[in-house]
């Protein structure tokens, strides 16, 4: 790939979008994000991004705290009464044989994850997924004055599989256990009309590549993968009722590889499981109207963006409001600190090329128009988001050839249409679409029909746009089209997962965003007629 | 546990593979080795330097009549009631030579909970003149061991060696690399 950001452009790729040039004076709109707080440079290479605060998610199930260490005399043992059961199992823990009257800290032993994420200039890099192995703090128990203990516990909403348990008294382990949480399935409801959802809730996915995704299996075929990477084991996902009207099948299944694995009982894993259950579909009552599902909106917890590349100089200020939105929005541009009664140029900082010639992709900037500072060096102008990319991109402003600002700006999906609605069985219809991005993060979108993974299109080349034309099948009646966020992983096979398959938890559990990127699932209809 | 196992078949490998590439064609002359620190990853000195691996046992062993679908197959994951089988190799780091039953004053294992566990020489076949020999240990797991980690540890006494010093060993706390105890399989 090309990383080299170019300098000029060709006139006839030049997009001069309406501007607005006053004085300064409005009132600024607050943002997200201040500029002045975001790095000139994203850090070099991957690393683990800290997981966004996420309504819902549940949280650590204690304080972290250093493990400990084992004692000189050894580890007694801790039974734990049950000691397997679902999220939410009360237990008993005791021991005994230790000292008497003595406060300890009750260790719970858990993971963090996150994903593992490259942000580039010119692209965000998917290079898998965490799990950091850390303690917390469960409880706090005081053994009694003969060394017993006995003490309540309840399971915490964490990730699935075994957790050792230790007591620890000044940073020294004196007795272990452990507990294990099982997976847990809810299916509901589990009847309604063609195309109403159901919601798939799935608690004890494990921290581990081979024990954390399942994947759903509708009337024997694939619709997309849940998992529970950031979300402490536990997974919401919703898919549609397919029809036609009748008893479905829908499967929870192990899937580590984001596709199910089918013959999990001869399995090294065969204690995962797997969930079935049924879904009557009561009535076709026509094709739902079109939606676009967004995920979460969680303040990002990386500043680092693409196509930030210089920053802002210092005592500059820059602000857009608002700070994101789709293709054609109008924004308004602030700025003070500017060299005063100055023209100044604007421009947008986007991306253009492709994965898939061999030419590879660079950095590119579009002018947006010119305008003016006021004599105190305030700047204030209306400008047009370009027809582009979705995804982080850059307003710039640049004055006598020198960058004094520069502020990101969140270009949003739109779906921009389906034609025709009402066609019949082997005719063309067609799913356009606007703002799809370019990073393994964005730049594509994994598609079902009924609830069938058909595939992925993508919007790079086309800068942003998604003309996918499908052809219709099955009896007469409604037919679903579901688009979701996918990861599209270039060369990074640091994971199990297999690429380019729907993201079903898309609404909580994405790598994006942690980064701000908020990709959603498009849920579309068609009649076929006769 | 693996690792030092992993690197001996890489070895051979790369042996076999470099045979074959000198009778395929000649080679240019070897580039010397540029010189650098004799010791490139210096760490701790150590005299016993071990390889330990955990096995499954077969059919029948456990006392608790439970086993492993597959047997002595190297994995860290046993179920409770199955026997856990410990393939240890000694080696004296400082004279270079395997250490056998004729070289140690007393060896065992510690286990949470349980009393020590012997670790013996042993030949492992039925032919003892052409069986390979390992230190070995065995432990049948309790029906009610915790769930979880079982931070267990070798410990090693050469014969000469003086009051107080032993060699251990201890896994090293990498996630889902340890010995853990499941419920079941």
């Amino acid at each position: 790939m090309r990383w080299r950001e170019k300098t000029s452009r060709a006139a006839g790729r030049a997009r001069l979008s309406g501007l607005t040039a006053a004085l300064a004076g409005a009132a600024a709109i607050s943002v997200l994000v201040a500029p002045s707080a975001v790095p000139a440079t994203a850090p070099p290479g991957p690393r683990a991004v800290p997981p966004p605060t996420i309504e819902g998610v549940p949280p650590l199930p204690g304080p972290i705290t250093a493990p400990g260490k084992p004692g000189s005399n050894g580890l007694l043992l801790l039974k734990s009464t049950p000691d397997t059961g679902n999220v939410g199992t009360k237990f008993t823990l005791s021991g005994g044989g230790l000292p008497e009257n003595k406060s300890v800290d009750i260790v719970w032993g858990t993971s963090r994850g996150a994903f593992m994420l490259d942000v580039q200039p010119v692209n965000v890099a998917y290079e898998g997924r965490k799990f950091e192995p850390i303690s917390v703090v469960l409880g706090r128990a005081k053994t009694d004055a003969s060394g017993g203990l006995s003490v309540d516990l309840t399971a915490p909403e964490d990730y699935g599989e075994t957790h050792d348990l230790y007591l620890v008294s000044n940073g020294v382990q004196l007795a272990k256990g452990g507990f294990r949480i099982t997976r847990n399935f809810s299916v509901t409801p589990s009847e309604g009309v063609l195309g109403s959802p159901i919601t798939i809730k799935v608690t004890g996915l494990g921290a581990h590549p081979f024990l954390s995704t399942v994947a759903i299996i509708y009337d024997n075929k694939y619709s997309g993968f849940i998992s529970a990477t950031t979300t402490r084991g536990t997974a919401v996902a919703q898919v549609r009722a397919a029809g036609p009207v009748g008893v479905h099948t829908i499967e929870v299944a192990p899937a580590s590889a984001a596709v199910p694995y089918l013959d999990i009982e001869q399995s090294a894993i065969a204690f995962v499981g797997k969930h079935r259950t049924t879904f009557r579909v009561t009535k076709d009552v026509g094709p739902p109207r079109n939606s676009v599902e967004f995920p979460a909106n969680p303040t990002p917890t990386v500043d680092s963006r693409v196509t930030l590349t210089v920053g802002t100089s210092a005592g500059v200020t820059a602000r857009l409001a608002p700070q994101s939105g789709p293709i054609l929005s109008n924004v308004k541009l602030s700025a003070s600190g500017l060299a005063p009664s100055a023209p100044a140029e604007l421009q947008w900082l986007t991306t253009q090329g492709s994965r898939v010639n061999g030419l590879g992709w660079s950095l590119d900037q579009w002018p947006l128009g010119r305008a003016a500072t006021a004599a105190d060096g305030s700047l204030s102008a209306s400008i047009k988001v370009p027809e582009d990319l979705g995804g982080w991109h850059t307003v710039r402003i640049v004055q006598a050839g020198q960058v004094k600002a520069e502020v990101p700006y969140y270009l949003s999906q739109r779906l921009a249409g389906v034609t025709a609605v009402k066609v019949k069985a082997g005719e063309e219809f067609t799913v356009h679409l606007k703002g799809i991005g370019w990073t393994e993060l964005d730049n594509a979108l994994a598609v079902t029909y009924d609830n069938a993974y058909i595939g992925y299109a993508c919007g790079f080349y086309s800068q942003g746009d998604i003309k996918m034309n499908l052809v219709a099948s099955g009896g007469p009646g409604t037919h679903l089209i579901d688009l979701y966020p996918m990861v599209y992983k270039s060369g990074a096979m640091n994971d199990v997962w297999l690429r380019s398959t729907p993201m079903l938890s898309f609404k909580q559990d994405a790598p994006g965003l942690a980064l701000g990127y908020r990709i959603p699932a498009y849920h579309l209809a068609i009649r076929v007629v006769k | 546990m693996r690792i030092a196992f992993a690197v001996v078949v890489t070895a051979l490998v790369g042996m076999g593979l470099a045979a074959s590439a000198a009778l395929a064609q000649e080679q240019p002359p070897p580039i010397p080795t540029p010189p650098g620190t004799p010791n490139p990853w210096p760490g701790k000195k150590f005299d016993v330097f071990f390889y330990v691996e955990t096995l499954t046992a077969s059919p029948g062993e456990s006392i608790f009549g439970k086993a492993a679908p597959q047997r002595c197959t190297q994995t860290n994951f046993f179920a409770r009631g199955e026997r856990a089988v410990w393939h240890i190799s000694a080696v004296n780091a400082r004279k270079g030579t395997i250490i056998t039953n004729e070289d140690v004053k007393y060896a065992y294992l510690k286990i949470p909970g349980m009393k020590n566990i012997g670790v013996t020489y042993t030949p492992h076949g039925r032919d003892p003149a052409t069986a390979p020999w390992t230190w070995t240990a065995r432990w049948d797991i309790p029906l009610d061991y915790p769930l979880g980690v079982v931070p267990f540890e070798l410990v090693m006494k050469l014969k000469n060696w003086p009051k107080g010093k032993v060699a251990t060993f201890k896994q090293i706390p990498i996630s889902l690399e340890q010995m853990t105890v499941i419920g079941s399989r």
